[in-house]
């Protein structure tokens, strides 16, 4: 066993180690690299990264007088065929703000393409006049190039330097992209001064850590005034014992791009930064972002944030015009700030104009309704607390460390008699129910003595529930259906309904019966519930035997998991619950035959699907039931759920034979 | 809790009658208007060949959010084009300000989109405000250069309606061009003003394969004679004129040495027929470039040297197109740089109004039987294809004598087919497995993205497949695509092996199974009964089936799809059963033209589809017999 196990690993080096040598230093491209075909770890790859190499320092600025990092970046790619767009056309973008004297900026700009003619390496030199430099907006500068002379089979290196002011958050080094990776390797120099936490999030990979201390000495000058008003210059030097770092990751593989994906920002495994605190020498310690708890207890002192939660004096006269009191005030209160204000479509966890302007303004961002919410539900003495959240797409907030980038949005958590409900008076939602931008894993509620994380999709549903009832005469075959859709189906109804006039919402249902006329349509709609019914009917032959598709509507009945593996999570906005029951009578002279019981379960009760066939004397009832109860799936857990889809989908598609009794 | 209700109620109360300007606008104007251009003024005055100014200035109520047209004013510039000024005011519908922006407040954007680089840029601002507001825009450009004079089509999307608007221009009269479509002839204002004026438009609807806008809504074309564009100067009243500016901007760019040309002049056989060498350049072409964009200044429009390509390997259409009409010279071939208008919906120059309409260039060689077009952009394009990118319109060659308009190949439905056949083995689970192999002509390649597929590695080609067909619980065991043959009417292939879970479903002794799921025509969506705009089929084409569908041992067929033969000035569809002892053969034949169909002719062209879905939709039935 332990054997195989040295022979499994020696394999796999040998099989990884694309060259005997390789050197990731900038112009020390091999032959070998010119040579190669593949990519050992990719066949397929039309192109990939063999190296990418990012060296970071603290500099001090004597000029701007402040602290700058500078990273050196050199990125090596070799061009199997030029079938990937843009691989050889390059892009640096800047954070640099028009209106700031802080900025990024890059310099020291150097690419070689590197063929190999006739067995002779011969290099192409990127010119000056080949880089164009574009603002892109207000905030951000681009430096763009394309490689010169490009070939099947070229390497490509370029380096420059960027030199950052913005050293809260230093670079966020990139270990995997749409190419895969051979070598990557990313070293920080950081004074001894600097206190960050780094933190490596994504796809998880391996990566191999060097740490060890360096001097380093930093050169300032300085300027006083003596006793007699005459002004003393000099240069002085702080020294530093810095700890190097270096994180090495080897053939990386790309990200691939799925269907169904949340969060894409979140794929890419990477190593972020974050500046906690820093003490410079004869100064106090100056502290800049912690934990939760500290950042908590930051932002409710901002007076974009925790300073407008007390301000709902305000609001006292509305509040007592609702002669109401516990539950059914809080009630009230959601739905008069839901009724009193218009959104305007912007997002953002704070407002200044929280409270009384924001409310005589009647509209404002998401910060300024809900923060105003939450200051109305205080000032009628109910528990209400902000909880600020990241929304679909725009990425996961990193458990462990709090980055106000990481926020983008906020609503209510409010303590009612029995339970706690969250709450979103932008959306025109039933109390308790939120939009679905907002159910994207946990939220940050924050407290004025800390906080804790709340799940978002905890009280979501999603639910239709179906009744066809089926009848057989005179050539004709009608169903009549039911259908009740509660929770987000039913304010996705709504908003159908709403949107279209009555006879595009018909249509919609008109797909699932091709072949039939859809008539006697009704549609009945509550705050939380819609009701819809309709008859479809379809001509048929009683002479002959009947094939019914017994159920068309309100199920699934094709598969969206159609690859066969998949790298990034599944995430369902919301649990799921779908049942279709159907009744036949089975016209006099036949008889039937009907497909079989069934039930399927994911591992850990994650869904369920039951479909189950009764007959009782000319009666017929079907039921076809899933409940999806987990709404994240795994990569591991892809096949299981994909699986668990197809057999559902082939009972959901059965057919009945109804047979007249033989002569 | 009553009173909470009487407040609810006050308050809708209160929204539904603060109307404001909207009482006073009529119903039909109303309905199905997202927005509702109050008024819309351009005024348009040329100063000399090169100089113009242009203004514009509307009022605009945002009735409520599903719209996005008018929300948002973008103003683009670049080095020909300079914002002088901006100011935009929003109130409410009583007329009240709720706040106002000038040119300083708009953000700034880079335009440069996929190029590596471009001057194009665009002053942006995007007012939020709950609906229903108004918007009172006001801006003015200074042109100095001038390819291009106004088009102004009143009616900019869907779901907008218009109460007037109104285009004028001033100038010395004969320096420009004008052509319109649904607007009354203009009234001259005064002696060098001419102005054209539309009014009550309804909002229209979007609706499947309706033609694009300007196909049908009023618009007022405008163009230059005289005029210039850094520094060079041309004439634009006849295509002859247009492509003697055009041959300016590409005078003395071939400076190709003999070195240069050595590698590719060594690839060409002594007793190369014309066709081989416009072959092997193209192919060089191919393996030696890439295109890159870069549009800056009259670089927009002029090409860069061939021996900059030469060298760096890289161009945009310009430059790779030009580069391989030099290189097409240095072997001896004529051949003409060529500008187009590109994209799947077929924009054509007016053959009586020469002006600037092109945003592509490609290569024309007129041979002695058929002209042969050049996509110059692609490494894997096929030789001689045009696609749906370029085909199929016209276009402006650029030859010694100025320009010449000429129509690029129309691809028919004889020429873009795509033809599968298949072998279906079905076992008494009902699984399936699946022999089939699908080619793909002409423009077909370009079905369910193929022709990017075949590009891709066999992984990805595997993904494509999952993502691309919906055939139920497939397993491939096999595929195989085969790159589209490199001719003007290429094919491409698919091959492959699959199982397929459930694809008859079973009941008791039964089993159910739809043998039209390879090809069908589901997903044309002619769901609506009534129809507002006309239908237009950009492309013709055709599907042919043979379909054999073998059955478990024990059983035999108990129902059949029903046979059909159908045929109109739509098009045709056919199914054929032949059951035998083999199994059961389905041969399907759907053809679809190209054309654009009235609203009248709409009910008849429902039926004609909706009758091959019905026949698509039908099963086989097999029994166990035992």
């Amino acid at each position: 066993m332990i054997n195989k196990l040295t022979l499994a690993s020696i394999f796999l080096m040998v099989a990884f180690n694309l060259f005997a040598q390789f050197d990731a230093r900038f112009g020390k491209v091999s032959k070998e690299e010119l040579e190669l075909k593949e990519c050992s770890f990719d066949s397929d790859a039309n192109s990939m990264i063999l190296s990418q190499t990012g060296f970071l320092r603290f500099i001090y600025n004597d000029s701007k007088s402040r602290w700058q990092y500078r990273i050196d970046i050199t990125k090596r790619i070799k061009v199997f065929n030029k079938l990937d767009k843009d691989v050889a056309n390059i892009s640096i973008v800047l954070y640099d703000p028009e209106n700031s004297s802080d900025d990024e900026s890059v310099s020291s700009l150097k690419g070689f393409t590197y063929n190999l003619v006739q067995g002779k390496v011969e290099k192409s030199k990127l010119t000056n006049a080949e880089e164009y430099r574009t603002r892109i907006s207000d905030y951000r500068t681009e430096v763009s190039f394309a490689m010169p002379d490009v070939n099947d089979g070229s390497v490509l290196e370029y380096k420059y330097t960027i030199t950052s002011d913005y050293i809260s958050n230093l670079y966020t080094w990139h270990f995997q992209s749409y190419l895969p990776i051979y070598y990557s390797e990313f070293e920080t120099i950081i004074p001894e001064w600097f206190n960050y936490s780094s933190n490596q999030v994504g796809t998880y990979i391996p990566l191999e850590i060097k740490e060890s201390k360096m001097d380093e000495s930093f050169t300032y000058s300085w300027e006083s005034q003596g006793a007699l008003g005459q002004t003393r210059k000099g240069t002085s030097s702080l020294n530093s014992i810095s700890t190097k770092m270096s994180h090495i990751a080897r053939n990386t593989p790309k990200i691939e791009n799925e269907p169904f994906m949340n969060n894409k920002p979140d794929i890419p495994a990477r190593l972020e930064y974050q500046l906690m605190s820093y003490q410079m020498p004869g100064s106090t310690l100056k502290k800049i972002a912690g934990n939760y708890d500290e950042y908590t207890k930051n932002i409710m002192g901002w007076d974009s944030f925790g300073h407008v939660l007390n301000k709902g004096g305000f609001s006292k006269d509305i509040i007592a015009s609702f002669y109401s009191s516990g539950d059914s005030l809080a009630h009230s209160i959601y739905s008069h700030v839901q009724n009193h204000f218009t959104w305007n479509d912007v997002y953002g966890f704070t407002s200044s104009d929280a409270g009384r302007k924001a409310y005589n303004d009647a509209t404002g961002n998401v910060g300024s309704i809900n923060l105003t919410l939450i200051a109305m539900l205080r000032e009628a003495g109910i528990e209400a607390h902000p909880v600020i959240l990241s929304t679909r797409g725009h990425g996961v907030p990193h458990p462990i460390y709090p980055n106000t980038e990481d926020f983008n949005y906020v609503i209510a958590s409010v303590q009612l008699s029995d339970k706690v409900v969250l709450l979103d008076a932008t959306s025109d939602y039933p109390f308790g129910t939120l939009p679905v931008r907002c159910l994207n894993g946990n939220g940050w509620i924050a407290t004025e003595n800390g906080g804790k994380w709340v799940d978002l999709k905890q009280g979501a549903e999603y639910g239709i529930s179906t009744m066809i009832s089926i009848t057989i005469e005179d050539d004709e075959l009608i169903k009549n259906h039911q259908m009740k859709f509660t929770g987000h189906a039913a304010l996705d109804e709504i908003e159908d309904y709403d949107e279209e006039n009555e006879s595009k919402y018909i249509e919609a249902f008109e797909t699932y019966f091709t072949d039939s006329e859809v008539d006697e349509f009704k549609y009945e709609s509550d705050i939380d519930q819609v009701v819809v019914a309709f008859n479809a009917t379809k001509d048929t032959d009683m002479e002959d035997i009947m094939y019914i598709q017994p159920m068309n509507i309100g199920l699934i009945q094709s598969n969206p998991f159609k690859r066969e593996v998949r790298q990034s999570l599944v995430d369902f906005s919301y649990p799921i619950s779908r049942s279709v029951i159907v009744q036949i009578n089975i016209p006099e002279g036949y008889t039937a035959e009907l497909p079989e019981s069934t039930i399927i379960a994911l591992p850990n009760n994650g869904g369920r699907f039951t479909y189950s066939v009764n007959q009782v004397g000319n009666k017929i009832s079907l039921l076809s039931r899933y409940n999806l109860n987990q709404t994240m799936f795994t990569t591991q857990e892809y096949p299981a759920l994909k699986q668990f889809y197809d057999l559902m989908v082939k009972k959901n598609t059965e057919m009945i034979v109804l047979k007249p009794v033989g002569p | 809790m009553r009173l909470s209700i009487f407040i609810f109620c006050l308050i809708s109360f209160s929204k539904s009658f603060s109307q404001g300007i909207l009482n006073n606008i009529p119903d039909s104007l109303q309905k199905n208007a997202n927005e509702i251009i109050l008024y819309d003024h351009t005024k348009f005055e040329i100063i000399d060949i090169a100089n113009s100014k242009e203004s514009q200035e509307y009022k605009v109520i945002i009735v409520n959010d599903d719209t996005d047209d008018r929300t948002s004013i973008q103003i683009g510039y670049d080095q020909f084009t300079s914002i002088t000024d901006a100011s935009v005011v929003v109130t409410n519908l009583e007329g009240e300000e709720l706040e106002s922006y000038k040119l300083k407040d708009f953000e700034d954007y880079s335009q440069k989109g996929g190029s590596l680089a471009s001057d194009n840029r665009s002053k942006y601002l995007e007012p939020k405000f709950a609906t229903p507001y108004v918007l009172e825009v006001k801006y003015e450009l200074a042109h100095i250069g001038s390819l291009f004079y106004p088009t102004w089509i009143p009616l900019s999307a869907e779901n907008q309606s218009l109460l007037s608007s109104t285009l004028s221009i001033t100038s010395s009269r004969d320096n420009y061009r004008y052509k319109s479509f649904g607007v009354k002839d203009p009234i001259q204002q005064d002696e060098n003003t001419l102005v054209w004026e539309v009014s009550n438009l309804k909002a229209i609807e979007s609706e499947s394969y309706a033609p694009q806008y300007y196909n049908f809504l009023p618009v007022v074309y405008t163009a230059p004679n005289q005029f210039m564009m850094d520094g060079y100067e041309g004439n634009m009243s006849t295509w002859k004129g247009f492509g003697e500016w055009q041959n300016k901007l590409i005078q003395g760019l071939n400076n190709l040495s003999e070195e240069d040309l050595r590698d590719l002049k060594g690839k060409i056989p002594q007793d190369a027929s014309d066709l081989d060498k416009i072959r092997i350049v193209y192919e060089y072409v191919q393996a030696n470039t890439r295109y890159v964009s870069i549009q800056l200044g009259i670089g927009g429009w002029k090409p860069f040297e061939s021996q900059f390509v030469h060298e760096k390997k890289y161009g945009d259409c310009k430059a790779l197109s030009f580069y391989t009409r030099s290189l097409l010279e240095a072997v001896g071939i004529k051949s003409y740089y060529t500008l187009i208008n590109a994209g799947y919906s077929k924009r054509q120059p007016f053959e009586d109004f020469p002006a600037s309409y092109f945003n592509h260039a490609i290569v024309t060689v007129p041979m002695q039987k058929d002209t042969i077009w050049l996509e110059c952009t692609s490494q894997t394009n096929p030789f001689g294809y045009l696609g749906t990118f370029t085909s199929d319109r016209n276009a402006l060659m650029i030859t010694e004598d100025g320009g010449k308009l000429i129509h690029t190949k129309s691809y028919t439905s004889e020429e873009n087919i795509q033809s599968t056949s298949t072998v279906v083995e079905i076992n008494e689970e009902g699984t399936a497995s699946v022999n089939l192999s699908r080619s793909y002509y002409g423009l077909e390649i370009g079905n369910d993205k193929f022709s990017g597929a075949v590009l891709k590695s066999e992984d990805d080609q595997k993904k494509w497949f999952y993502d691309y067909h919906s055939w139920g619980s497939t397993k491939l065991n096999r595929l195989e695509l085969t790159k589209p043959s490199l001719e003007p009417v290429p094919q491409g292939k698919m091959v492959l092996e699959a199982t397929i879970e459930h694809f008859a479903s079973n009941n008791a002794n039964r089993l159910f199974h739809n043998p039209f799921t390879f090809t069908n025509i589901k997903w044309m969506d002619m769901k609506s009964k009534e129809r507002e705009l006309d239908l237009e089929i950009k492309y013709a084409y055709t599907q042919l089936d043979t379909t054999l569908i073998k059955l478990p041992a024990k059983y035999a067929p108990e129902n059949l799809p029903k046979e059909a033969s159908i045929s109109n000035k739509f098009g045709s569809f056919s199914l054929k059963v032949n059951p035998s002892a083999d199994g059961i053969e389905l041969i399907r034949e759907f053809k679809i033209n190209e054309g654009i169909y009235s609203t009248e002719e709409y009910g008849e062209f429902r039926d004609f589809i909706r009758s091959v879905q019905k026949s698509d939709r039908q099963k086989i039935v097999m029994v166990d017999k035992t």
